[in-house]
Order: C-alpha cells, then sequence, then structure tokens
C-alpha cells in the first residue's frame, strides 16, 4: 500500500534534519553579531548582515562524505561609505587587517579570493563556517544607471559593491544586492508563511521544548513556508545528483538560480498550496522551460506564453536577477553548454524522483529512489531502517564489474 | 558444451530460489526459455537500485552458446547503445564471460555478475550519462580491451603478439617473452598468461578470440590495398 502522503513527510522530515538547528541558529546569530560587534569597537564601522541562504531561511547541510559536514553561512560586511571612498584592496586590506589583529578570529580564518572564511566547526561535531565578503555602499552613479534598468527600482538602494580579485590578483569592484534580493523574496514569501506560520510555531515549539519557554520567544527566521522547503528539497536533491557526475563541481548551478527561478515560479500561485504541490507545480515549470533548449525564443513565447523566468534572446540564456539588473545568473551558461544541458536532465530525474515515484514505486524501490536524492547517510540518520527490504543490497565492486560490450 | 537438460533444469532451480519472479516459459532439445521479472537491489557508487525488469532468459542446451538475455518488453531506451534491434541485451564481451566460468557454468552468478550489473550500468548512464564502470570499445576493440585487463597490458600489440604465442607455442619460462620486452617469459608476462597456455579450455577461448582478431586485421588490410588501387 502506498501512502503518499506519509512518503512526502518523510522526505520534508530529512530536509527538516538537514536544515539548520534551532540551537545552530542561535549560535550563528550570536557569533555574527559579535563580529559586527568588535568590528566597531575596533573602529572599523561596519554592518554584517546575511545574504544567501542563511539570509532566505533555506540551509542545507551540504552532502559531504563524511557525515558530519559543517554549514557554510553567507554574510556580508558593509563598510561605512561608499565604493568612491576606497580602492578595492584598499577595503578588503581594512578588513582584513582588523580580522587578524584579534586572535579568535586569526586562528579560525581562511581566506581566499573574495572572501574571509571563519570556521567554527568543532571536530566530529556539526558546526558552520562564517563566510564575510567585505562590501562597501554601490556609488551613486551605478545605482541611478541600475534603477533604470531595473522591473523593481526600490530594491536598488541597498545595492554595494564587492572587491574581486581577477586571475592576477588584482581587485576590482562587482556589483551586488543581497539585501535588495531578500526583500524581493520576503516580500513574495511572506503569503506562504503566514499561511504555514501556525503549524510551524507548533513544530518549531514541539521539537524544541528545552530552548523556549513559549512560542512567541521563537524567532520567526526558523520558520519555514512551503517556498523555503521546495527550495531546500531541490537544492539537496541537487547536491547529491552532482556529486555522483564526474564534472559536477564544475556544472553544478549555483544556489542562487534555484533559489530566485523557484520564487519567481511561486509568485503567483496559490500560497496556501502544500509544500509537494508547489514543488510539483515549479518541476513542471521548470521542464517547460527546459524547452528554450530546442525551439527559438520566437516559438517558446508562442506556444508557452508569458514565461519570462528563463530566457533566450540571440540563443543566450537569461535570468535576472531582480535586485540587480546587469546581473544574469546564468552567465556560466553561455560559456559552457554542459551547464544547461544538465540541469535540465535533472530537473527530469527530479521529477521523477519526488513526484512520479511516490505513486508508482514500492517501498524497496522508493528506499532507493530516497537514498539517490537525498544522500544515503541522511535516509538513514532521519528515517532509520524505514522502507528497507529484507535483504540490503548487494555493493557491486566497480574494477570488477562487467561492462555493455556490442559485438556490432 | 554448456549445458545439458539435466544440469540445465539444476541450476534453472537454484535461480529461482533466487529470482522467483522468474519462470520456465518453453522448453525443447535445444534451448529452454524462461521469463518473469528478476529483481535487482545493488549499490555502487553512491547510486542505489532496487527495481523489477521483465526479461526473457534463453538457455541453449547441448551447445557451446552462451545464455542470453533479452529486453523482451522494451524497459531499456530505444536509443541506448548496449541493446541490439532483436532486444538481446549486450552484457559484456563472450571472452569475459567464457573466462570467468571456463571451469564451470552458473546461471545464478551469472545473473548476478553480468545480468544485474547491466541494468546497473543502464540506470546510472540513464539517471547520470555516464557509465559507472566503463563501456566497451565495439566489435574488436572490446575484445582486445578485454585481453588489455586480462593480461595487464596497456599496449594492444604486445597483446596481439602473446595471445598469438599462447596459441602456437607452448610455454617455455626461460624463452624470451613474445611481448618484444627482451626478457625471459617468466620474468616479464609469464606469471599472468601462463594459465592461457596450460589450461586447454582457456587456451581454446585464447585461439577463437585470436582468430577473430587475425581475420579482422586481415581484411582491414585487403580493404585498405584494395582502396588504394582504387586511387
Ligand atoms: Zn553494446
Ligand atoms: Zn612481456
Amino acid at each position: 500500500m502506498k501512502n503518499i502522503y506519509e512518503r512526502q513527510k518523510d522526505i520534508l522530515s530529512i530536509i527538516q534534519g538537514l536544515d539548520i538547528s534551532p540551537t545552530l541558529y542561535h549560535n550563528a546569530v550570536e557569533k555574527y553579531q559579535a563580529l559586527g560587534k568588535y568590528l566597531n569597537d575596533s573602529g572599523l564601522k561596519a554592518e554584517i548582515y546575511p545574504q544567501g541562504s542563511f539570509a532566505f531561511g533555506t540551509v542545507v547541510r551540504p552532502s559531504a562524505k563524511d557525515s558530519s559536514a559543517s554549514y557554510d553561512l553567507d554574510f556580508i560586511c558593509q563598510v561605512m561609505g561608499s565604493r568612491n571612498d576606497y580602492t578595492p584592496k584598499e577595503l578588503r586590506d581594512k578588513v582584513e587587517i582588523a580580522l587578524k589583529s584579534n586572535k579568535t578570529y586569526a586562528d579560525r580564518l581562511k581566506i581566499d579570493d573574495t572572501c574571509f572564511t571563519i570556521e567554527y566547526a568543532d571536530v566530529g561535531e556539526i558546526g558552520f563556517s562564517i563566510d564575510v565578503v567585505p562590501a562597501a555602499d554601490e556609488s551613486d552613479e551605478v545605482k541611478q544607471r541600475l534603477i533604470l534598468k531595473s522591473l523593481v527600482p526600490v530594491l536598488i538602494d541597498t545595492a554595494i559593491s564587492i572587491p574581486k580579485c581577477n586571475n592576477m590578483c588584482k581587485f576590482r569592484w562587482i556589483t551586488n544586492n543581497p539585501k535588495g534580493l531578500r526583500k524581493w523574496f520576503d516580500e513574495i514569501n511572506a503569503p506562504f508563511l503566514s499561511s504555514s506560520k501556525e503549524a510551524e510555531q507548533m513544530r518549531i515549539f514541539a521539537e524544541n521544548r528545552a530552548l523556549y519557554e513559549s512560542i512567541e520567544e521563537i524567532p520567526n527566521e526558523l520558520e519555514r513556508s512551503a517556498l523555503q522547503r521546495v527550495i531546500q528539497i531541490l537544492k539537496c536533491h541537487r547536491n547529491n545528483y552532482y556529486a555522483r557526475l564526474k564534472d559536477g563541481d564544475e556544472i553544478k548551478p549555483i544556489s542562487a538560480i534555484i533559489n530566485v527561478t523557484v520564487t519567481k515560479i511561486a509568485e503567483h500561485f496559490n500560497p496556501n498550496c502544500t509544500v509537494f504541490e508547489l514543488l510539483n507545480y515549479v518541476l513542471s515549470e521548470l521542464t517547460i522551460y527546459g524547452e528554450h533548449q530546442y525551439i527559438t525564443e520566437k516559438d517558446f513565447n508562442q506556444k508557452y506564453g508569458f514565461r519570462t523566468v528563463f530566457s533566450r534572446p540571440d540563443g543566450k540564456w537569461f535570468i535576472e536577477n531582480p535586485a540587480n539588473p546587469e546581473d544574469n545568473l546564468a552567465d556560466q551558461w553561455n560559456n559552457d553548454e554542459r551547464i544547461p544541458n544538465r540541469f535540465f536532465q535533472w530537473i527530469e530525474i527530479a521529477r521523477k524522483d519526488l513526484i512520479s515515484s511516490l505513486e508508482q514505486k514500492d517501498n524497496t524501490q522508493f528506499r532507493a529512489i530516497l537514498e539517490n536524492g537525498f544522500g544515503s547517510v541522511s535516509v538513514s540518520e532521519f528515517l532509520g531502517k524505514k522502507y528497507c527490504g529484507e535483504a540490503t543490497p548487494r555493493q557491486i565492486t566497480s574494477q570488477t564489474a562487467a561492462r555493455p560490450y556490442s559485438a556490432q | 558444451m554448456i549445458f545439458t537438460k539435466e544440469m540445465a533444469h539444476q541450476q534453472i532451480a537454484e535461480l529461482l530460489e533466487v529470482q522467483s519472479g522468474l519462470h520456465i516459459e518453453a522448453e525443447s532439445e535445444t534451448q529452454i526459455e524462461l521469463t518473469g521479472d528478476i529483481f535487482i537491489n545493488c549499490k555502487s557508487k553512491g547510486f542505489f537500485l532496487s527495481e523489477n525488469y521483465p526479461v526473457q532468459i534463453v538457455i541453449p542446451l547441448n551447445s557451446n552458446e552462451l545464455p542470453y538475455v533479452i529486453d523482451n518488453e522494451n524497459r531499456i531506451a530505444k536509443d541506448y547503445p548496449h541493446r541490439y534491434d532483436n532486444g538481446k541485451l549486450c552484457l559484456e564481451t563472450e571472452t569475459s564471460i567464457r573466462i570467468r566460468f571456463f571451469d564451470s557454468f552458473s546461471l545464478v552468478e551469472w545473473i548476478r555478475e553480468f545480468v544485474e550489473t547491466y541494468y546497473f550500468s543502464y540506470e546510472f548512464f540513464q539517471r547520470y550519462g555516464e557509465f559507472p564502470f566503463g563501456e566497451r570499445g565495439h566489435g574488436v576493440q572490446g575484445i582486445v580491451e578485454t585481453y588489455q585487463e586480462l593480461f595487464h597490458e596497456k599496449d594492444p600489440i604486445k597483446v596481439f603478439a602473446l595471445m598469438k604465442a599462447i596459441c602456437e607455442h607452448p610455454y617455455r619460462g626461460h624463452s624470451l617473452c613474445p611481448c618484444g620486452s627482451n626478457q625471459k617469459l617468466r620474468l616479464c608476462h609469464g606469471p599472468i598468461v601462463m594459465k592461457y597456455y596450460m589450461d586447454n579450455r582457456l587456451n581454446k577461448i585464447v585461439q577463437a578470440d585470436y582468430k577473430n582478431i587475425y581475420d579482422y586485421l586481415v581484411n582491414c588490410y585487403e580493404q585498405l590495398r584494395y582502396r588504394e588501387k582504387a586511387k
């Protein structure tokens, strides 16, 4: 007997398990606020705020080879003043010097091209690292230019400039707008959130009795809407899918593409939907956008009407960052066609795994699908042996495995 | 000869114990035919497969022909490169299968090692666009590859020289290795290839493949000469 509803619930419990826990959340908030306080105390006037999945509430634990992978949480360290007040190198150096002059941070610090990583993971424990990207306010000239191009000009005010190093290790400014993007996301997410608010508060409260004495103590940031869950499910499925590919690291779609396209698609959907109703809709829309691979822009628009999340004028893929009209999230897709090809193949697999197999497959088959989609470590961690057959799957040794061969 | 009728029935009984979805569909003096579902439950490279596949399995009797599998309900996608038009699955080179079972053939092991792995590769390929364990080159190339692995020798020319020696000479450890290394056979490829000289059953397999490759090369050469002349 296939209980589709129960299978959906089990997928959700894996995702809930991979989400950041309230304890870790409070710990991370404390750490980034302390960092902000330290920087200001030491004379660097700056604001630290979350960006990316931590800001969106769509964190999932990365699928790692070992089960104690740590979360990567992204933050902007916006130094007072605009980009006209510094060279990119000066701004970066300012933040670097401040971080290095405190032992707590210096000991945990890792530095790469664009960001400073402060590692809070302790050995054998699930921890997190804080990625800090230095930034300054974007110049008025650039903001004016963006406002003219933008479909949502009110978002542009928070645009920032980030020192980015090119391959010669020369720094230049890159425009970004994480605050604007968050504002855009929060507005679309709001009706979804209010529809699940009560249930979410009850769930979080029931699961964290030791942490909260009343529902009022639970921060809103821990509540999850159907939209956030859909993004998390897809990110987790993506991690596991691309981890199996030889070239997976090179061609994996960036999280921003999942966040933005799913949110744009969800914008006009009924916010009182269930997670799986929305997931089904999102995946079928993404499948339609896959048609861009085979037909012209004109034919696509004729056939599928007003669908603008992905477009392909002159054959170039385009996904607009709603908070920065000059940012094409699909930039890389135009340099490497493996990325769009594989992306839409992945969507097809995700649709099979997450929608159709729930009603078509028996329990052992479903277990295999869960392990393929979410990683066997996570499935065992959150579902135990549920859906396992009597026989454990036999391991095929790859060195000696048979290889298909045609004589003709 | 692989199976008498009695041997086949005994092994089929063992097979049906582990693959209870199969049954004997038809039986004649020349072959037994099984149909039904085989259940596959395996994992590798982080991918899990738990699935039933409808198949027809043909077991030739009193013949040297290997058993084979037909995808009788077209479960394998039409564009998959390793399924013949008549539905027969391209499991592996005959060389690999015959050498694996040169001693005695086991239907149960054959299903497990070749048929299950075939479906596993298929599903992995459908999902990820890659072969989990690779695939063999077509035709003669796949046979040479098989010997490259069996002889632990990357160079196909050396492999061919070793096959020729195995077919034409007895094993002499103190003579020079046919690979051209200028070393004694027993200090070079000898330890690995010795059994193909010594065991009659293995030697026969190498003989048959050597002849195939030889004929193929002669054929290629003649075509080349024909084309040269035509110019
Ligand atoms: Zn083939
Ligand atoms: Zn040698």
